[in-house]
């Protein structure tokens, strides 16, 4: 029976169409106010440093086996050692855990929610009250009938499909679906993007560094420890000329033997 | 060379004045002489680009110590944006160019004071301590901010030259190392540590100039920097008397194949370089 329903042609000019052109509108008008609202980052000398040290401290790890192993040991007692290492001297203090008692964020969230959620609350229920009482179009798949009330609000019509929704929902699809028209028209980074916003909320620091340092402190210097060096430029010389040979008893390498072990697994490349 | 021959437009010019932009060239004359030509009278044509552009302008007639051009300039976009702190390097680089460098220091200390996260005043001031030749205090200031900004590879750079400008090879070796930790795929980065590591001399240090060239060639075979060092190290290497036999086998083994590859190079660029390259071997071996 669900497949019979014929909609007047009129819901489709005066419904479905205005909907799309008002979350549209909505949207960029949110963008500008957003961008005047918009306070910006500050940020910290302290964060920046700490996010280069972490940088500087990640780059020691991964590419350390380019250096002697004197370098990187050097550089890894800067970082770890008990009484002077960076990361067990630099005391940080932990972010506030309520966040309702740092005042900052309480603004941004505050900005944040009256730009995007209001409106959102405001014209969806406006759109309810306007265009309620009849279906306004169907999704192109079944659904089962606990989404009826959900999505049929106002219609109360035991038998009809659950595909059939009203224009509340496709209200909310729109919101989510125009995202990408922003994007085209807007250029990146527009402010009408309502999921990047709702991930943003809670961010407060500007150098993608983490809320704790002391926890990304305490699992860098672990990271840190572990970390084992074995020098891959060793031999470097012989195997450019293509010489190397790792069973060569060679003297001066008997002590490091498991390094020549390293350099015979990685083939020399010619 | 002038470019006002090739340029018919201000619209041509404005569009080339954006590209250097984009892609961060300096080409200081260049731009001077499109403004004066074509930008200067269709400034207010621009739009909202005219502010970016002019801030180019003033750079660039900086450059060129045409001091009227970036006067006008300066005053205007300090008009515009009274509190904006790139006004404010236009200005300081205007009082380095009127020669008084002290009151461009405070000027820089006091936009530290007032953003301290902002990487561009420190590095400004420790540019103008190393053209005065204050280069002990430039090192000390650099120091400090790469104690801050430590993954600043421009900064270490510059730190390394300093160092090498004072000869202190040890430390430079250091900064040159923090380089290549961060791009260790750049052949440049061990080259330089080759480099520097053969000036220090002794047999440690000639090893690891050594290892650092080999790495530096498998990265960019046609490195002739590369191959001479590696020449030069290995064959220290092998004439040195502190060396054990079993080695300097080796590292004539080095200095065969690297002479190789050197006359195999030249051979291919000259027609007649048999004797060019015997020249330059033996030169080399002298010294």
């Amino acid at each position: 029976m669900a497949d019979d329903l014929v909609l007047d042609p009129d819901i489709r000019v005066w419904v479905f169409v205005p909907i799309i052109i008002i979350t549209f509108l909505v949207g960029i008008v949110r963008h500008y106010v957003s961008i005047l609202l918009s306070t910006q980052k500050k940020v910290e000398l302290l964060q920046v440093q700490d996010s280069q040290a972490m940088i500087r401290a990640r780059v020691l790890r991964e590419n350390g086996k380019y250096l002697p192993e004197q370098s990187f040991l050097m550089r890894r007692h800067f970082f770890n050692d008990e009484d002077t290492g960076y990361f067990k001297t630099q005391k940080r203090q932990a972010p506030a855990q309520n966040p309702m008692s740092d005042p900052n964020m309480v603004t941004e969230m505050l900005k944040g929610n009256v730009t995007n959620v209001l409106p959102m609350i405001l014209i969806g229920g406006w759109i309810n009250w306007t265009f309620s009482g009849f279906v306004c179009s169907k999704v192109p798949f079944p659904l089962t009938l606990r989404f009826k009330p959900m999505l049929q609000r106002g219609v109360e019509l035991q038998t009809l499909d659950a595909s059939w929704v009203s224009s509340a929902s496709w209200y909310f699809l729109n919101v989510f679906g125009l995202r990408s028209i922003y994007t085209l028209v807007l250029g990146e980074n527009n402010a009408a993007d309502q999921s990047r916003v709702m991930q943003d909320q809670m961010s407060g620091a500007a150098m993608a560094m983490p809320q704790d340092p002391k926890a990304a402190f305490k699992a860098e210097w672990e990271a840190l420890e572990v970390a084992k060096h074995s020098w891959v430029l060793k031999n470097a010389d012989k195997k450019l000329i293509g010489a190397f040979q790792p069973e060569n008893g060679d003297a001066h390498h008997q002590g490091k033997s498991q390094h020549a072990k390293n350099g015979a697994s990685s083939a020399p490349s010619s | 060379m002038d470019i006002t021959k090739e340029i018919g437009s201000w619209q041509e010019a404005r569009d080339r004045l954006r590209k250097w932009r984009d892609e961060n060239e300096r080409k200081s004359e260049d731009v001077v002489d499109l403004f004066i030509s074509y930008i200067g009278s269709n400034l207010s044509k621009l739009g909202d680009e005219k502010w970016v552009v002019m801030e180019q302008v003033a750079i660039a007639s900086m450059d060129m110590h045409n001091l009227p051009i970036a006067e006008d300039l300066i005053m205007e976009l300090k008009e515009r944006f009274p509190k904006s702190e790139r006004v404010r390097l236009l200005q300081i680089q205007r009082l380095n160019l009127l020669g008084r460098h002290e009151d461009a220091m405070k000027g820089l200390d006091a936009m530290i004071d007032r953003d301290p996260t902002n990487s561009v005043p420190y590095k400004r001031k420790i540019a103008i301590l190393k053209s005065l030749g204050r280069t002990t205090e430039a090192i000390k200031e650099l120091s400090e901010y790469l104690n801050r900004f430590m993954s600043d590879q421009e900064a270490w750079s510059e730190l390394c030259d300093l160092y090498l400008s004072e000869g202190e090879y040890n430390r430079a070796v250091f900064c040159a190392e923090e380089l290549v930790l961060h791009t260790p795929h750049n052949f440049f980065v061990h080259q330089r540590l080759g480099d520097i590591r053969y000036t220090m001399g002794g047999i440690e240090n000639l090893k690891l100039a050594l290892s650092y060239y080999s790495q530096a060639l498998k990265l960019n075979a046609s490195s002739m920097r590369s191959i001479f060092g590696l020449f030069l190290s290995a064959s220290s290497l092998s004439t040195n008397p502190r060396v054990p036999p079993a080695d300097k086998k080796e590292y004539t083994r080095v200095v065969t194949w690297a002479v190789d590859q050197i006359t195999k190079r030249y051979l291919l660029s000259f027609k007649h370089s048999t004797l060019f390259v015997s020249i330059s071997i033996a030169f080399c071996l002298s010294m």
